[in-house]
C-alpha cells in the first residue's frame, strides 16, 4: 500500500517539522503493522537486524528492541491500528536509528490513558537516547531514537 | 582451537537445542543447569562467552552475572542473557549487571544469539 506508506511518512515528517526539526531520510524506511504478540516478535527481529546492520553495539541493539516491544505491547491491547516505521534519519546534530509508532485512535480509546497507565515512560527514556510523544487529532506518534556513532554517521 | 561457550540453562530441552545449534558453528559448548553450577563452571573453564538464562535454580541469572563481573578472573568474559522476560525493567536490570547483550527467547533467539556471538568475535 504505497499510498498509505506515504501518508504515514508524511505524518511523521509533519509532526517533527511542527517541533522545529528539519529532517530527511537516506535509508529506505520499513513499515510494520502490529496487531498481535506475533507481530511484536517480527517487529523486534526487524529492528534488531536493522540495528545490527547499521553497526549499533550489542547493548544498544538490546535496548532499542526491548523499548519497541514495550511500546507495542502497551498499545495492542486496546485497538488495532498501529504502524511502526524503522529508518535511519540524518538531521543535525547527529544521525540516528529512528523507530516511530503511529497509533490511530478508535472509539473510546485514550492515548493519554495508555501513556499514563500501560507504558512506563521512565523505562523507555532509560533504554533509548531520545523518546518523544506527539498526540494530535486521532493519532499518537511515539518516536524512539538511538544516535549513531560518528563512523556510521559518515557512512 | 574452537571457542568455548558456557550455556547456563535449567531446561534440558532448550539447552540441548541451543547446544546443537552452537556446535553446528564449531563451538565447544559446556552446559550448567543451575546458577551456582554456572558460576563454578565459569570460574574453572574460563569460557570465551557465557550464555545465561535468568530464571535458574539456586542462584538467578542476574546474581550470577553480577558475581562474574565482580570477580577479576571472570570479569572480562562477555555475558549474553537469554531469557523469556522481554520487558524493559528486566532488560535494564540485566544490562546493569554487566551483561553485554539481552536476547528474548522467541522464534529468532538462536539466530540473534549466533549474530551476537559473531559480533563478539566468538564466531
Amino acid at each position: 500500500m504505497p499510498h498509505l506508506d506515504c501518508l504515514r511518512r508524511a505524518h511523521i515528517h509533519q509532526a517533527y517539522s511542527a517541533m522545529g526539526y528539519r529532517m530527511y531520510t537516506t535509508t529506505e524506511p520499513r513499515h510494520i503493522a502490529v496487531r498481535s504478540e506475533l507481530d511484536i516478535v517480527t517487529l523486534r527481529h526487524t529492528v534488531r537486524q536493522f540495528a545490527r546492520g547499521i553497526g549499533l553495539d550489542l547493548p544498544r541493539q538490546a535496548k532499542i528492541t526491548v523499548a519497541i516491544s514495550a511500546v507495542a505491547r502497551a498499545f495492542i491491547g486496546d485497538h488495532n491500528h498501529i504502524v511502526f516505521t524503522v529508518q535511519v534519519v540524518h538531521r543535525l546534530p547527529r544521525s540516528a536509528l529512528e523507530i516511530s509508532c503511529i497509533a490511530s485512535c478508535t472509539g473510546s480509546f485514550s492515548h493519554t490513558r495508555v501513556l499514563e497507565s500501560q507504558l512506563n515512560i521512565q523505562d523507555i527514556h532509560l533504554l533509548v537516547d531520545e523518546f518523544t510523544t506527539v498526540l494530535k487529532d486521532n493519532a499518537a506518534t511515539l518516536t524512539m531514537r538511538m544516535w549513531l556513532a560518528a563512523s556510521v554517521d559518515e557512512h | 582451537m574452537a571457542a568455548r561457550v558456557l550455556l547456563v540453562e535449567d531446561s534440558r530441552t532448550q539447552a540441548m537445542r541451543m547446544q546443537l545449534e552452537l556446535r553446528r558453528y564449531g563451538l565447544e559448548v559446556a552446559v550448567a543447569e543451575t546458577g551456582r553450577r554456572g558460576l563454578e563452571e565459569a570460574r574453572s573453564l574460563l569460557p570465551d562467552v557465557v550464555v545465561l538464562d535468568v530464571d535458574l535454580p539456586e542462584l538467578d541469572g542476574y546474581s550470577v552475572c553480577r558475581m562474574l563481573k565482580d570477580d577479576p578472573s571472570t570479569a572480562h568474559i562477555p555475558v549474553v542473557i537469554l531469557t523469556h522476560h522481554d520487558d524493559a525493567q528486566n532488560a535494564l536490570e540485566g544490562l546493569q549487571t554487566g551483561a553485554i547483550d539481552y536476547i528474548p527467547k522467541d522464534a529468532f533467539a538462536e539466530q540473534n544469539l549466533v549474530a551476537s556471538l559473531r559480533q563478539l568475535g566468538v564466531l
